[in-house]
């Protein structure tokens, strides 16, 4: 689909989802590093952009799951000790929000938390959100539902 | 214990809302780079930081004009307009639908879902970037950037809010007839994960010191929006 395509033809294709990959990327690493993830993710894209079939799913789906690898790269060139310490600066308003909320959120398990931050922060359907993780709507759903369980567990207002 | 789950997902809803309306806005594609080899080093940090130092000398998405043709689209003032005092920046969000003064329609947006208030405008996001100095009686003049995580009919035209400091505040319909998007019955719509910016004039009301700029869209129970601080001087 894309014989011949250029640069700005890439940059005119994958601009409508520049915010989402952003943010997704925001979700994941410290600010300092967000926009060289999301950066990265585009050259990646654009490097693999004619393997994009969108018949096999949207395009801001191939999109994140793309900026999901890089930052999952990311973190994998880190000290392991500095692990807690991005994601305790992952989400730099959570002084001025919720940050009871934010710190259970980072105590979910991974596949939980990815779940929350594509859904409730990035913003996305559940369909896209299955798209990302590589599973079907049912599971990203029941994700969600223990997600929000656990959530409540961590957060101590569990009243059963 | 549904319905606490339920709460949970209201709280998480609200976070992330919140969240999003406060993250800057993404970096543009990288064109020269995009050829670059992966997975060895190479000097982000200088690029991004001279590219942050660009955007936060350009002033971003705030700007003063000077206009004679807006004198509706005053806050809590009636000051004429008089020169800018900050240059217009080349890096503004883009504009898709310009400024426009139409009185707030209030639409009924609200109903009820399972004993919930909803509108279709729930899961809308809202960004923007606020700042600069101004005088009393300036146009201030910014972008408010609407996404929609699913195609948004914007029929009826939701409503916005802007409060200027603790006193002004005003509220405007959207500009949904000039928005560049339309469904197959020629109705505007918000496509799916696109941005789109809407333009925004308000005039400085007679106010000096720091004052905060909050925008907001109409309907929601949790409005989506942004703020930012302006300086606002005698001349």
């Amino acid at each position: 689909m894309t014989e011949g395509a250029s640069r700005e033809d890439f940059a005119r294709w994958v601009q409508p989802h520049l915010t989402v990959m952003t943010r997704y990327a925001g979700r994941q690493v410290a600010p300092a590093d967000r926009d060289d993830l999301v950066q990265e993710a585009l050259i990646r894209a654009w490097q693999r952009w004619s393997t994009y079939d969108p018949a096999r799913g949207s395009a801001a789906g191939w999109l994140l799951a793309i900026v999901a690898d890089r930052c999952r790269r990311h973190r994998s060139r880190r000290p392991s000790g500095r692990v807690v310490e991005l994601v305790e600066h992952a989400a730099p308003p959570a002084q001025r929000h919720d940050i009871d909320l934010e710190r259970a959120i980072a105590g979910l398990a991974r596949r939980q938390r990815q779940a929350v931050d594509l859904h409730y922060f990035v913003g996305l359907d559940v369909a896209t959100v299955a798209e990302v993780m590589g599973c079907a709507p049912g599971t990203v759903k029941a994700t969600l539902h223990q997600a929000r369980a656990r959530l409540r567990e961590l957060l101590g207002d569990d009243d059963d | 214990m549904t319905d606490l789950l339920d709460e949970m997902g209201e709280r998480l809803t609200a976070a992330g809302r919140q969240w999003r309306a406060e993250q800057p806005p993404p970096a543009g594609v990288p064109l020269e780079r995009l050829d670059d080899r992966l997975d060895r080093p190479r000097p982000w940090r200088v690029v991004a930081a001279a590219a942050a130092a660009v955007v936060v000398v350009g002033g971003l998405a705030t700007v003063l004009t000077r206009s004679h043709d807006d004198q509706r689209s005053q806050v809590g003032t009636t000051g004429t307009p008089t020169t800018q005092t900050t240059p217009q920046p080349s890096t503004l969000p883009a504009v898709d639908v310009p400024w426009r003064d139409l009185p707030a329609g209030h639409p009924h947006v609200r109903h009820r879902e399972h004993g919930k208030v909803v509108t279709r405008f729930d899961r809308v996001s809202a960004t923007g970037t606020i700042t600069g100095h101004l005088h009393p009686g300036d146009l201030l003049t910014f972008t408010a950037v609407i996404q929609s995580p699913t195609r948004l009919v914007l029929d009826p035209c939701p409503d916005f809010n802007v409060a200027f400091g603790r006193y002004s505040w005003n509220t405007w319909q959207l500009n949904c007839r000039q928005v560049p998007y339309r469904d197959g019955r020629n109705r505007p719509v918000l496509p799916a994960f696109r941005d789109v910016g809407f333009e925004m004039k308000v005039r400085v009301p007679d106010v000096r010191g720091d004052q905060k700029v909050l925008w907001t869209l109409d309907g929601p129970q949790q409005m989506p929006g942004f703020y930012g601080i302006v300086k606002v001087t005698a001349r």
